[in-house]
């Protein structure tokens, strides 16, 4: 490898590039764990506060969706977990994937990046590749406290599994350091998160869909109870795909949405 | 599917050693499940793959009015698709007649990538699964029956 093993991130580093928002956080970062996830489900149930922050440098049993593996390397992604707590009385935020990724493409676009797009629900693209995933797992028994675990490609890493096809923030943007980055996306974590509190997803519908990465494209969903396919309209006010089939507009809660190839 | 390939189906499984039969056509499911203490000898549920729920399977419990065996039921706290494991491949949770503490993970609902894990609210033992693997399930509907 060309470069040292880069240091923990600095902490301070994050605190002052979160600037005001800083109030609203309480950052925790280890060299390494199993899951962030996991580690920050387990300090949910025991009573920690909302806005509680876990960054790894490294995840040896990072997790995807349904137990796929997230493959991550010490300086060449960064993944971290937030602990966010929606106000009594809310139900369960079921949209948050979707505000969770507009947030993460208002921070990339903050620092400077253009060209990040969305895929529903909460990948961010960069020129059709895959620059970070998110996996939201609710507190088990309080469905309004939602542990967000979010893993952003930095830099392309040496070997990929075949198949794989993933883009990277040096791709869209020059050098930025890991700190900058985290406090970039957390502060528009902050300030989406409470606009989805107070609006809904409806309220941050019309942003999302300008970054909508295939709006009006040929898609097919699978997974999620029955495979159907499509033209991709965009998302309802409560998150949901609207799909156009052959048999009128169809919602879609749920299952994977792959670019169909033209016939 | 016409009545008299159900009759053919139902006569199948009644003269067969088999207890349960599963078939989808196209957009038709059919499930017939023989129910050995039952004084009808088979009973016929249908229904179509997109439909909000799932048929219950045989139940070795006597049915009440619902057709659930007694107990508590756990419900879902929103809509998702129902999944039994954590991950493809994995073992289920729970299945029917294991024993569950409160908190033990029962199983998993996800919408648009929200994971939801649904805990035993009771402890008991799994009368009954009322949702199969994979099935979108509503707000409030019957998920588990824990007696």
């Amino acid at each position: 490898m060309p470069d040292s093993s880069p240091a923990v991130l600095d902490t301070v580093a994050v605190v002052a590039a979160l600037g005001v928002a800083a109030c609203r956080f309480d950052i925790d970062v280890v060299a390494e764990c199993d899951s962030t996830n996991s580690r920050l489900l387990a300090r949910a149930a025991s009573g920690a506060a909302s806005g509680t922050v876990l960054a790894a440098d490294a995840q040896t049993a990072g997790r995807g969706r349904l137990g796929r593996q997230w493959a991550s390397a010490p300086g060449d992604s960064l993944t971290f977990s937030l602990l966010w707590r929606f106000p009594p009385g809310s139900g369960a935020p079921a949209a948050l994937s979707l505000a969770v990724g507009l947030a993460l493409a208002l921070g990339l676009e903050q620092l400077g990046a253009a060209g990040v797009a969305l895929k529903w629900p909460n990948d961010l693209l960069y020129r059709e590749r895959k620059l970070a995933g998110v996996l939201i797992e609710l507190q088990p028994g309080d469905i309004r406290s939602a542990v967000i675990g979010i893993g952003i490609n930095l830099r392309r890493p040496c070997s990929l599994p075949p198949g794989v096809e993933a883009a990277a923030l040096n791709e869209a943007l020059a050098a930025v350091s890991r700190e900058a980055v985290l406090g970039a996306l957390l502060q528009n974590l902050c300030t989406t998160l409470d606009r989805y509190s107070n609006g809904g997803f409806a309220a941050l519908r019309a942003e999302w869909q300008a970054r909508h990465a295939w709006a009006g494209r040929p898609v097919r969903i699978s997974g999620g109870g029955s495979d159907s396919s499509g033209r991709c309209l965009g998302v309802d006010d409560d998150g949901a795909l609207l799909l156009a089939t052959e048999s009128g507009m169809q919602r879609v809660v749920s299952g994977d949405v792959s670019l169909r190839l033209a016939p | 599917m016409d009545l008299r390939k159900l009759k053919t189906l139902i006569d199948l499984v009644q003269n067969s050693g088999i207890s349960e039969l599963e078939i989808s056509e196209g957009e038709e499911k059919i499930r017939i499940a023989k129910h050995v203490a039952a004084p009808a000898p088979t009973t016929v549920m249908m229904s179509a793959p997109a439909a909000a729920h799932a048929p219950a399977p045989a139940l070795p419990a006597e049915p009440i009015g619902n057709g659930l065996p007694e107990g508590h039921v756990v419900t879902a706290p929103m809509v998702g698709t129902f999944y039994r494991a954590g991950s493809p491949g994995a073992p289920a949770f729970v299945e029917v007649g294991t024993a569950v503490k409160q908190g033990a993970t029962l199983c998993i609902l996800e919408a648009m990538k929200l994971m939801n894990e649904i805990e035993a609210d009771v402890s008991g033992t799994v009368k009954a699964i009322l949702v199969e693997n994979g099935q979108p399930v509503e707000f409030g509907q019957p998920l588990f029956v824990i007696g």
